[in-house]
C-alpha cells in the first residue's frame, strides 16, 4: 500500500505484464486514497472547524454589528470604516504603538543576538555554559515575567529606581509614564535576545570554514570577513527571524495584558493592536463584529508584508540551490 | 614581520603574543561575565524577592535589594488551595496536549511522507498555509461558537483541539524527519503482512522518538506558558490555569498575600517545570530551535 499508488503503473509497463482490469485499480486507488486520507483526518477536520471555519465566520461577522447576544445586524461596510473614523483615536494609536515597537525592538533584537552570537560561537573554554546561562531568561513563562517586571519597575520600591539611584540616575515611573512605558518593555525584551542568540548559532555553525581560510589567505581583516562571508551566509536565518519577528511583534498582547491589567497603559501608550481588537471583543459593547474587521485588517497588513518581505528578499542567499 | 624577527628573537615574540592573547581572553571574559550578571538579573530579582519577609519587600527609603533574613514562609503561603485547583486543570490539559498534539501531527506526518494519496501535495500546501494566520483572526468567532455549544468555562477548548491539528510546525519537522527514515524499512514490515497504521505505530513512529520528544517538550511549554486561550475562555476561578490563575490572584486590589514576595515564590514553582524540563531536554530543546530556522 505504502509509495504503491504512484509506482505500480511504471512497474507494469515495464515488466510487459497485463495491466490489472480497470474496475481493480480503481478500487485500488480509491483504497490507497482512503489510507492517505484517513492519517490527515484529524488534521484537515481540525482546520476545517478550529481555523477554517472561524476565519469565515469572523469575516460574516466583521460585516455586521454583532454582539453575540442578538443575531447580526445590520449588513455594510461600517465595521471597515469605523477604524478611520469614530474608531480612529484608538486604533491609530494601536497602529502607532505597535509599529514603533515593531520598528525598534526587532532590528536591535537582531543586531544585538547577532553580536552575542559571534561572541559565544567562538572555541574557548565554557562557552557551552554561557549560551546555556544567556538563554535561561527566555524560559521564564510569561506570565511570570511580567509580573516579575511590574515589580521591578515599580516607580516607588522597584528595584530597578533602587539600582538607579545607587549609580546617580534619575527616578523614572516606566510603565506608569506615557513616555517611559514603551522604551520600557523594549528594555524588558532585551532579557529574551538568548532565543535569537540561539539561531544565529546554528548558522555560523554552518558556514564552511573553508570560506574562512579562503579569506585569510586573501589577507582579509575580521570587519571584511563579517560583512563578505557571515552577514551573507546567516542571510536566511536574518529572513527567518525577519519574518517571525514581524509576525510576532504584530501580535504582541499577553505579556503586555498582564503588565496593563488588561487597559492600554497610561494614555494608551501600550495599547498594542490585539489589545485593541481584545478590548472591543470583550469590553461591556461586545463589539464582535467590529473586532472582526479590526483582526481581518491585521491579517491583511500580515499578508501584505509578509509578502513585500518575500518580493524583497533577493538579498537572501540560498547556497548552491 | 620578517625583518622583526630577525631583530628579536623567537621567544620574545612569543611572549609577546601570549600576552596579548591572555589580555583578549581576559577582556572576553569580562564582557561574558557582565552579560551573564545581566541575564542572571531577573532570576537574581526573583529569588531574593521571594525569601523577603512582609516588611522587607514593602521596605522604601532604601528599597532593600538583599533579604535581611531568608524567610521560606513565602513558598508556603503562596500554596494555597486554588493554587492547587488552577494545577490541576493545567495538568488535565498539558496530558491532552502532551499526548495528542505529537500523535495528531505524527499521523498527519506520515500520511504525508509515506502514504501515496490524491491531492496529497495540495492538502500539504493547505495545512502549512495556516501555520501564516494570526491567532487574533479566529479566536474572537471560536469565542462566539464555544459559547454557543457551551464550551466556555470549561476545558473542552483545550482537551478536545490537543487531538484536532497538531500544528503545522510540528507536522512539518515530523515530515522532514520521516523522510529520512529508508522505504525499506516499511517495505520489509508490508511484506511480513502489517498493515499501513502497524507500520506508522510500530516501525516508523518509534524511529521518529526524537523530534516526537521535542515537541512533547515544546507543547509542554506552549501550554504550560499559554495565557491568552484561558483568558479568553475561561472565566471562572474552578477551571482557570496556572497562567490565568497566577495572573488574576495578583491583579486584584493588593492585600497581604499579594505582597512581591509571594508573587516571587508563585512564580517560582511556576517556572519550576520549566526549568527542570529544559536542563532534562535542553540539547534537543535547542537543536530543535535550530532545526526549525535552519531548515525552515
Amino acid at each position: 500500500m505504502v509509495e504503491k499508488a504512484g509506482i505500480a503503473p511504471q512497474n507494469d509497463a515495464a515488466g510487459g505484464r497485463a495491466k490489472p482490469p480497470v474496475a481493480r485499480r480503481f478500487i485500488k486507488a480509491i483504497k490507497n486514497n482512503y489510507t492517505g486520507w484517513l492519517f490527515i483526518m484529524p488534521t484537515v477536520l481540525g482546520i476545517l472547524l478550529f481555523t477554517l471555519y472561524p476565519m469565515l465566520a469572523s469575516l460574516f461577522y466583521s460585516f455586521f454589528d454583532y454582539n453575540i447576544v442578538s443575531p447580526p445586524q445590520s449588513f455594510g461596510l461600517q465595521n471597515y470604516i469605523k477604524p478611520f473614523t469614530d474608531g480612529w483615536p484608538e486604533f491609530g494609536k494601536s497602529l502607532q504603538v505597535t509599529f514603533v515597537f515593531s520598528l525598534i525592538s526587532i532590528p536591535l533584537n537582531m543586531v544585538l543576538s547577532f553580536a552575542l552570537a559571534l561572541m559565544l560561537n567562538q572555541k574557548a573554554k565554557g562557552m557551552r555554559f554561557f549560551r546555556l546561562l544567556y538563554y535561561l531568561p527566555v524560559i521564564i513563562p510569561g506570565v511570570v515575567s511580567g509580573l516579575l517586571w511590574k515589580d521591578i519597575m515599580q516607580p516607588s520600591g522597584g528595584i530597578m529606581n533602587a539600582l538607579f539611584e545607587l549609580v546617580g540616575l534619575p527616578k523614572s515611573n516606566f510603565f506608569l509614564d506615557k513616555n517611559t512605558a514603551l522604551p520600557t518593555l523594549i528594555f524588558t525584551g532585551l532579557f529574551g535576545l538568548g532565543g535569537g542568540m540561539i539561531l544565529w548559532i546554528a548558522a555560523l555553525k554552518n558556514i564552511s570554514p573553508d570560506l574562512y581560510e579562503a579569506a585569510d589567505i586573501e589577507g582579509a581583516n575580521p570587519f571584511v570577513k563579517l560583512f563578505a562571508i557571515t552577514i551573507p551566509m546567516c542571510s536566511p536565518v536574518i529572513f527567518y527571524n525577519l519574518i517571525t519577528g514581524v509576525i510576532g511583534a504584530l501580535q504582541t498582547f499577553g505579556g503586555v495584558y498582564v503588565l496593563t491589567g488588561g487597559g492600554g497603559g497610561v494614555d494608551n501608550s501600550l495599547l498594542f493592536y490585539v489589545m485593541n481588537i481584545y478590548n472591543q471583543a470583550f469590553s461591556s459593547r461586545l463589539a464582535m463584529g467590529y473586532a472582526s474587521a479590526l483582526s481581518w485588517i491585521l491579517f491583511f497588513i500580515i499578508g501584505i508584508l509578509t509578502f513585500i518581505m518575500f518580493k524583497t528578499s533577493r538579498w537572501v542567499y540560498y547556497g548552491g540551490e | 614581520m620578517r625583518e622583526l624577527a630577525i631583530s628579536v628573537d623567537a621567544s620574545a615574540i612569543r611572549r609577546r603574543a601570549r600576552i596579548r592573547k591572555r589580555i583578549a581572553a581576559t577582556v572576553k571574559y569580562f564582557f561574558l561575565i557582565l552579560f551573564s550578571l545581566f541575564f542572571l538579573f531577573p532570576f537574581f530579582v526573583m529569588l531574593t524577592r521571594a525569601v523577603m519577609t512582609n516588611a522587607d519587600v514593602l521596605h522604601r527609603n532604601p528599597v532593600y535589594i538583599f533579604p535581611h533574613e531568608i524567610h521560606w514562609q513565602n513558598f508556603v503561603r503562596a500554596w494555597d488551595a486554588q493554587m492547587i485547583s488552577n494545577l490541576v486543570n493545567t495538568l488535565i490539559i498539558e496530558a491532552c496536549q502532551v499526548i495528542g498534539v505529537p500523535f495528531t501531527a505524527a499521523l498527519c506526518a506520515f500520511g504525508f511522507s509515506k502514504v501515496r494519496f490524491r491531492f496529497r501535495e495540495t492538502l500539504f500546501a493547505f495545512v502549512l498555509s495556516t501555520m501564516m494566520l494570526p491567532g487574533i483572526c479566529t479566536q474572537i468567532p471560536l469565542y462566539v461558537t464555544y459559547v454557543k455549544i457551551q464550551w466556555i468555562n470549561t476545558l473542552l477548548p483545550f482537551t478536545v483541539t490537543a487531538f484536532f491539528g497538531g500544528g503545522a510546525v510540528n507536522i512539518f519537522l515530523i515530515r522532514q524527519f520521516m523522510r529520512g527514515i529508508p522505504h525499506e524499512m516499511d517495505e520489509a514490515a508490508k511484506i511480513d503482512g502489517a498493515n499501513t497504521f502497524m507500520i506508522f505505530w510500530r516501525i516508523v513512529l518509534p524511529m521518529c522518538l526524537p523530534v516526537i520528544v521535542l515537541i512533547m517538550v515544546q507543547t509542554f511549554m506552549g501550554t504550560w506558558n499559554d495565557f491568552m486561550g484561558p483568558l479568553l475562555y475561561l472565566r471562572d476561578d474552578r477551571v482557570e490555569t496556572l497562567a490565568l490563575g497566577v495572573y488574576n490572584r495578583f491583579s486584584g486590589a493588593a492585600s497581604v498575600d499579594s505582597y512581591a514576595n509571594v508573587q516571587m515564590a508563585v512564580g517560582l514553582y511556576m517556572m519550576l517545570p520549566c526549568a527542570v524540563i529544559f536542563f532534562i531536554f535542553q540539547k534537543q530543546l535547542i537543536d530543535g530551535i535550530q532545526l526549525g530556522a535552519v531548515k525552515g
